[in-house]
């Protein structure tokens, strides 16, 4: 099974969403990675096919997706990013729909639903009404209904969001296991839920694919541009101010700064491994005078 | 069909939808009601006193009243007419006691309209029917038809189209006509509203169908499924029909059963020639009352996938729903502000058209309205029916494209 994303363009009267991205996916986890307003979430609707991009396309198989119509769908499980429902449904009443919308006959609907809620530990309220859920609880839900059909291909915009950390270590572990002989795009601003799973990481900036590549290979690139140093509170201050400061810790009379950048940032700083959260920083700092370059490696 | 339940279900466990349904059958059971209880009958009591009773008492008595009036409108029972009130001029003048007038003339008013309009027709009408000899109305009904000829070669000079169109109606028109005294034209008018009422309903009831996932994002999710476009759309379209459809039989039953009961299926056989001796609608009031509930279903219909188009249109509920009201009473404001071809005929091919609250179907039908397009001249209840039947369709098949062709926001 082969997505290829190709130059997929988004332009709005004013502005550019998405800008030529183009990308082959195979069966894997992809973690999408970005700022706000990157690009992201319109790139996850092209390929939902719930946008029509400017221009480019999506395809299959060598197949354009638009004229698969009801096949391509068949195989796509979609979370966006922000989950509407309807309220007077419970949560039972939710997955039976859109069960019934993936084709699913109504017995093995029951089934699935009940077990997909019992995945999600949505079970216990699985006849109260969605209005009455917490966000992370509709965020559950909403995982849920994205397996419903077994998908091929599966697309989660921000998955994690308004998840606790025991939560989201259960849906990481649930995407590893599911995600064999399949495709899921991942996007998420918490770069620990990709850090870990994901084969391929997409890193989006300004509407663009910037880079791409395997978790470690990527990392790799900023070898040299992160730093570990200790400091004074003042030299704290003044660290924070002119560089991305990725970690800070109190010890005692002294901070233990982790720091991103091109130039060494203090004399007795030590470069060490970069990890994605680095790599993170360094495309989206906001501080032109933290010595970053911000290199697009695409 | 699973998708199809699970839809309706949707829908009416919406609280709005539940309270509007409820709202409906409460307007219907009202209007019924009202209808029933506001029937009066007005008498001279022993004191020569005017007196009055309302309710189905007043019915019943009005029925008993004309009891030996009932029957066919024969040319010797207009003559006996005449005689009886030119009788009571005679002796009265215009100033008739109110026994004489309730006891004499009432009873015969059918009679006496029916004759003014043929052969009194300008003036003073008492002075008129006081100058006509009986003798000289034996001819009525031949009379009638001319004067109907006459009146539409006025209206539509040269057009020969329309006066074939009405003589060949006419010609099915069942004459003698006949009389049974129970339902009224007023009782059409409160249908008429209650069809209004109805079709405004559904209008609140279907506007958020489509814009409110829109709105909240849910929509997103569906589109993406195997079933989410084509097939949801139609889901969501006939089970909104399928909804606005019971409601409307619901309360339509309320009112035919209420109202019909308390007035007498009987005098549903009476000719509609006696609401209007012109009209050349081969109809008994039953059938005009019938026609006017299919009209008044087909304008819901139409009315409800217009707005369904609208909803699919629309990025926000409140959007379909304002432009949805405005095409509702849009009619209505069309007569307001002017009369003519134009107005006819936008009247007429509107959605809401057959439940119109200014003109009803029921008028529609005594009238002779007819809309000229082009070379045509369509008599306005057929160009009614006819534009909603067409417009059903339409606006079905336009609401699933523009739901499939929406694109998230």
């Amino acid at each position: 099974m082969e997505l290829t994303l190709n130059k997929l363009t988004k332009r709005y009267k004013d502005k550019m969403a998405v800008k030529a991205f183009t990308a082959t996916l195979t069966p894997g986890i992809y973690g999408l990675l970005g700022a706000n307003g990157a690009g992201k979430t319109t790139l996850m609707r092209m390929v939902c096919g719930i946008l029509n991009p400017t221009s480019g396309n999506v395809s299959l198989d060598g197949q354009n997706t638009v004229g698969m119509g009801e096949n391509y769908r068949d195989l796509l499980g979609y979370l966006p990013q922000d989950f509407g429902y309807y309220p007077v449904f419970t949560a039972l009443d939710y997955m039976l729909y859109v069960a019934a919308l993936k084709g699913l006959t109504t017995s093995a609907a029951k089934v699935r639903a009940n077990e997909l809620l019992e995945l999600v530990s949505l079970q216990t309220v699985a006849k109260k009404k969605v209005k009455t859920f917490s966000g992370g609880m509709k965020r559950r839900l909403g995982i849920a209904q994205a397996f419903l059909n077994d998908p091929k291909i599966l697309v989660l915009d921000e998955p994690t969001a308004g998840l606790d950390p025991k939560e989201r270590v259960h849906f990481r572990n649930l995407i590893s296991n599911i995600s064999k002989d399949k495709i899921v795009i991942l996007s998420t601003h918490i770069v620990s839920d990709v850090e870990y799973i994901a084969d391929t990481i997409f890193i989006m900036k300004d509407s663009q694919l910037i880079h791409q590549g395997k978790p470690d290979k990527i990392t790799a690139s900023i070898n040299g541009y992160v730093w570990e140093c200790r400091t004074n509170p003042k030299q704290t201050e003044q660290l924070n101010i002119k560089f991305a400061v990725s970690n800070l810790k109190h010890e005692g009379n002294q901070d233990m700064l982790r720091i991103v950048s091109e130039q060494k940032p203090c004399g007795n700083a030590v470069p060490v491994e970069p990890t994605l959260e680095d790599l993170y920083l360094y495309y989206f700092s906001e501080e032109a005078g933290n010595g970053l370059s911000g290199r697009d490696e695409n | 069909m699973s998708l199809l339940l699970l839809e309706m279900k949707r829908v009416i466990k919406s609280r709005m939808t539940l309270i509007l349904l409820l709202i409906a059958v409460g307007l219907s059971a009202l209007i019924s009601y009202h209808v029933v209880s506001e029937a009066q009958y007005r008498y001279a009591d022993e004191n020569g006193k005017l007196a009055k009773i309302t309710g189905t008492e007043a019915i019943q008595a009005r029925i008993e009243q004309m009891q030996p009036y009932e029957g066919t409108v024969t040319e010797e029972k207009l003559q006996e007419a005449l005689k009886t009130f030119q009788d009571v001029y005679n002796e009265y003048g215009e100033n008739i006691p109110l026994d004489v007038y309730y006891d004499k003339l009432v009873p015969n008013s059918y009679f006496l309209d029916m004759i003014s309009t043929v052969y009194a027709r300008s003036g003073n009408m008492y002075e008129a029917l006081s100058n006509l000899n009986p003798d000289d109305i034996t001819d009525f009904y031949q009379q009638r038809s001319a004067i109907l000829e006459s009146e539409l070669e006025e209206k539509y000079p040269g057009n020969t189209d329309v006066l074939q169109q009405a003589q060949k109606l006419n010609e099915e028109v069942t004459t003698p006509f006949l009389l049974k005294v129970g339902y009224t034209n007023d009782n059409s008018t409160n249908l008429g509203i209650l069809l209004f009422l109805l079709v405004l309903i559904c209008t609140m009831v279907v506007a958020p169908i489509f814009s409110a996932d829109y709105q909240n994002g849910s929509d997103d999710i569906l589109r993406c499924t195997k079933n989410g476009r084509v097939k949801l759309a139609i889901a969501k379209l006939c089970s909104s029909l399928l909804i606005v459809l019971a409601m409307f039989v619901i309360c339509v039953l309320v009112f035919v059963l209420s109202v019909n009961n308390a007035y007498g299926w009987d005098s549903m056989r009476t000719s509609m020639q006696m609401v209007s001796v012109l009209s050349f609608a081969p109809l008994t009031m039953g059938q005009g009352q019938a026609l006017m509930i299919l009209a008044g279903l087909l304008a819901l219909l139409a009315a409800a996938c217009f707005i369904l188009f609208c909803s699919a249109k629309c990025q926000h509920p409140t959007t379909a729903l304002i432009i949805a009201t405005a095409f509702c009473i849009l009619p209505a404001i069309l007569h307001m502000v002017g009369q003519g071809n134009l107005v006819n005929f936008l009247t007429c091919v509107l959605p809401t058209g057959g439940a119109g609250i200014s003109r009803n179907f029921f008028n529609l039908l005594n009238q002779s309205i007819f809309v000229q397009i082009g070379p045509l001249s369509i008599w306005a209840p057929y160009l009614t029916i006819g534009a909603a039947i067409i417009e059903i369709p339409l606006f079905f098949m336009l609401s699933i494209r523009a739901y499939c062709k929406h694109q998230a926001a």
